[in-house]
């Protein structure tokens, strides 16, 4: 019986799919994206049963989850351990938000940080709290689909949600954000000596911070094989120093950077 | 699982009696309320109350959402990423966050914006702004009020509900419409950045959503009434504390985006005195800084806060709202904040609208990215953030790069408070014998969610070591150790031996040892390892300042770096001594964070009893005492 035809005939005893939203170290702000769906919100509620989401909802779940979305990096091994015992009760894991797929902004603490962390130096922190250098979802579980971005789109929320529902696993585009920003009529921001990273980063977000005057920071990933190389080239070419390619690239991916760097070690 | 209350460390430790089922009523004599990762409030927070069977309570607030490090991510990134970086302190009041960073690097690089930039600033902050009040007083509190487990509970239980629900979410997502027109996204602004708005709104679209402002005071008033008929009656009637209040402070207008800081307290001051009159600190088992000013241990901020400094700017309509919600000004009860997000939120209807008019008379032009030239330097941003006043700190090099940074953020500084809040209370929760834990549990999670905590912004205490580190406070029990370093038989060099003495016959407030350490150092750093103290002070003879008696006073990490460059040496006994500093660090013995080296200048050190007339043991004893009470306990 495929997903789609299970949820409809549970749907029909009234047992709708039950959905826990968990959050991880992060700023919420996808949660805000969920939430402010607003009506759509409800719409979600009519069909999931929406167990646990701290943010917006009283109450804690511990049976059986069809459908959990974790915002967030994991920073400590107490959300390590919770992240593994939600797997073990979850049929479908969800990865929302550049922080869960990537590391995200939360990847940035510097190793110094962590090991002060780590070492209780902070002067304060919560007892037997066991702080690690903040990392994907998917370095602690598997992890089924994710939702890019920092923040998620509503237009993706909506499009996973609807996919997962009918059984499928949401796909997305391997096109650069610079296919999408040249249909927005943008000028190019390397050509205004701006370092932009939409040549190495996944689209689907129709080039939302260009076309509103910012410069790509990757948020939603970078493409397989992305073209450093060719960026760094471009980049020279208009004076921009490869320092700043660099230190942007490292907002939200930095996480990506240190695992190639500590293989590169070995 | 998330919320099993009875796995936080705190409640196995300590000597108290807990009693088996935590929430339910405990052991023979003791009582302990907890609530352990609050929902419906942003990031992860929890509280226990706990009643000793000598009567006495231990009330503890616990910022647990996990460390995120924001200060140490800043270090090193550019004046046009932090912006991008700090908005992702918060996803609820992002805004703010990114404002308060463009600001900072505007101060330090003496970058004015335009008078459009401005505007277009406060009126996505407005949208920000009546967005959070919205969600917090509908999607947070109103659920709590009535007893259901969410917003969605209330709304699909009648068709009348759902309408009603729906309608008042339009608000909702009118707050983020208009963010979203002119902050370019509704989460994580993507216009707001140094010296200018990187895109611009269309003039219709402004028109549109003015008209939808404009038009929203009637559904508004459906709120605010929901409001204050289910709030009736929820505040637990007990005696109310007075406390501080700190907002910005208005001059023609009710500021979120203004330059001189309010406190009930102090009066009006400019950001330069604002700088020096609060204090930031961290507490034990919390993973949040706190902060305190010149006049109390603990301030308020936010919707209430700011309504009291500017009572005489809100608009008549936001009066009438008070009315309705019953809220006199002043007013100290915490209970009323979210009724105050409230009589704020009429306050921005009006203010938008007229903004947006004012912009609209003037004509909306496209803006030219300016070139900004960084500069070496420092520069606070600070604003309304809808939590409260927030205050950013950042140095940056030649090359605007960020070699340090500071946020204070709204809930930090609402901790301390929310705290002091708890235990004042439960203390009177409690003492009424008839009310059950549940009802207290209640009754305390709802007052620290009238305050709209926002954990996750609160999480990021600086790293020790830097010299702009916020000062540590020892509780007034905290184990001291006032150690000389010294040879008795030595002339002067015995200084550090005498003054101890004197210290002793006065006394240093606390528990404090006295040790005549000798002159091998790291046999006494290994006794004081063994110990393990709070906070050591060391007291030496040193050579090399001007006159003999003067008193030089260095951290730990100072005196290291002074013994390296200093030659000849300035301790006398650096050999030893600051080698056995060294070598402590280097084989992790326990020495305290706070540790503390005072030097004195001596004169002559030959054999022999006695000391050099010019040194004032007296005085400096007192000196020291005075320095080492202040480093202990005053904040």
């Amino acid at each position: 019986m495929s997903k789609l035809e299970e949820y409809t005939l549970r749907a029909k005893r009234g047992d709708k799919p039950t959905l826990v939203y968990a959050e991880l170290g992060s700023c919420d702000g996808c949660s805000m994206v969920i939430v402010n769906l607003d009506g759509t919100l409800l719409d979600l509620n009519n069909v999931f049963d929406i167990k646990q989401m701290r943010i917006a909802i009283r109450g804690v779940y511990d049976g059986p989850i069809d459908v959990l979305m974790v915002e967030g990096a994991v920073t400590c091994e107490e959300e390590a351990e919770e992240l593994r015992e939600f797997r073990a009760r979850a049929d479908y894991v969800i990865a929302v938000g550049a922080c869960a797929e990537l590391g995200g902004i939360p990847g940035m603490a510097p190793p110094f940080a962590v090991k002060r962390a780590q070492e209780g130096k902070f002067g304060a922190h919560v007892q037997g709290q066991r702080p690690i250098a903040p990392r994907p979802v998917a370095e602690i579980i598997k992890v089924d689909a994710v939702i890019h971005g920092c923040p998620i789109t509503t237009a993706d929320a909506v499009r996973a949600i609807r996919i997962i529902l009918a059984g499928g696993r949401p796909d997305y585009t391997d096109r650069p954000v610079c296919a999408e920003c040249v249909l927005q009529d943008n000028g190019c921001l390397l050509f205004e000596g701006r370092a932009c990273l939409g040549a190495v980063t996944r689209a689907g977000c129709n080039a939302y911070c260009p076309s509103n005057g910012g410069f790509c920071w990757a948020c939603r990933g970078l493409l397989p094989d992305a073209p450093l190389n060719a960026l760094y080239n471009v980049a020279k070419v208009h004076d921009i120093p490869q320092a700043e390619v660099d230190r942007k690239l490292r907002m939200a991916n930095q996480r990506h950077f240190t695992l190639i760097e500590e293989k590169e070690k070995k | 699982m998330f919320n099993n209350i009875l796995k936080h460390p705190l409640l196995h430790a300590g000597n108290h009696e807990i009693g088996a089922s935590v929430g339910g009523s405990g052991g023979t004599n003791s009582r302990a309320i907890a609530r352990k990762n609050i929902p419906m409030v942003e990031g992860k927070m929890s509280f226990e109350v706990i009643q000793r069977v000598d009567g006495k309570f231990d009330v503890n607030l616990i910022v647990e959402e996990p460390l995120r490090h924001f200060e140490a991510i800043c270090e090193g990134k550019s004046w046009e990423e932090v912006p991008i970086i700090v908005s992702r302190i918060c996803g609820v009041c992002p805004f703010p966050y990114a404002l308060a960073a463009s600001k900072g690097a505007e101060r330090a690089f003496g970058i004015k914006v335009s008078d459009q930039t401005h505007r277009l600033r406060e009126i996505a902050l407005y949208g920000n702004m009546f967005n959070s009040h919205v969600l917090h007083a509908l999607d947070l509190v109103l659920p709590r009020l009535l007893h259901v487990n969410s917003i969605i509970e209330f709304a699909v239980a009648t068709p009348e509900n759902t309408a009603l629900a729906a309608k008042l979410l339009g608000l909702h997502t009118l707050g983020n419409d208009l963010a979203r027109l002119v902050g370019g996204r509704e989460v994580h602004s993507i216009t707001i950045t140094p010296g200018y708005m990187t895109a611009i709104p269309k003039t219709e679209e402004l028109k549109a959503v003015r008209d939808r402002l404009a038009n929203a005071h009637e559904t508004y008033d459906v709120l605010v009434k929901v409001f204050a008929d289910v709030s009736a009656g929820s505040n637990p009637k007990l005696p109310i504390r007075e406390r501080e209040f700190i907002a910005l402070r208005g001059d023609t207008k009710y500021p979120f985006y203004g330059s001189l800081i309010g406190s009930s307290k102090r009066g009006t001051m400019t950001p330069e005195e604002f700088e020096q009159y609060k204090h930031e600190y961290v507490v034990d088992n919390s993973n949040s800084k706190q902060v305190h000013t010149d006049e109390s241990d603990s301030y308020m901020v936010g919707a209430l806060a700011r309504l009291n400094i500017n009572s005489d700017l809100i608009c008549e309509e936001a009066k009438k709202d008070m009315e309705t919600l019953g809220l006199s000004l002043p007013n100290y009860d915490p209970y009323m904040n979210t009724a105050a997000q409230l009589v704020e939120g009429r306050q921005v209807l009006i203010d938008a609208v007229k903004a947006i008019d004012e912009l609209l008379a003037i004509g909306l032009k496209k803006e030219k990215r300016p070139r900004i030239v960084p500069r070496e330097g420092y520069g606070a941003g600070y604003l309304e953030a809808p939590r409260g006043m927030i205050w950013h700190e950042y140095r940056y090099d030649k090359n605007g790069l960020v070699t340090w940074a500071n946020c204070i953020i709204p809930t930090g500084m609402n901790t301390g408070s929310m705290q002091e809040d708890l235990e004042h209370f439960s203390e009177h929760l409690l003492g009424e014998a008839h009310a059950s834990d549940e009802e207290i549990g209640y009754d305390l999670d709802l007052l620290l969610a009238h305050y709209d905590p926002c954990n996750s912004c609160a999480v990021h205490v600086v790293r020790l070591g830097s010299k702009n580190e916020p000062k540590i406070t020892l509780a007034r029990d905290a184990k001291v150790a006032v150690v000389s370093i010294g040879n008795t038989l030595a002339g002067d060099d015995a200084v550090g031996n005498v003054v101890v003495e004197e210290i002793k016959h006065h006394g240093v407030e606390g528990n404090v040892d006295y040790i005549h350490g000798g002159v091998s150092g790291l046999t006494i750093l290994e006794d004081l390892a063994a110990e393990k103290y709070d906070a050591i002070y060391f007291i030496d003879a040193v050579d090399g300042l001007s006159r003999v008696g003067e008193v030089i006073k260095l951290t730990g990490e100072e005196l290291l770096e002074k013994a390296q460059e200093s030659e000849p040496a300035l301790s006398l006994h650096q050999g030893d001594f600051t080698h056995a500093f060294r070598l402590a660090r280097a084989v992790k013995l326990e020495v305290p964070e706070k540790v503390l080296f005072f030097g004195i200048q001596v004169g002559q050190t030959e054999v022999g009893m006695g000391l050099t007339a010019e040194i004032d043991t007296h005085e400096i004893a007192h000196a020291i005492i005075h320095e080492i009470e202040d480093d202990l306990y005053s904040k």
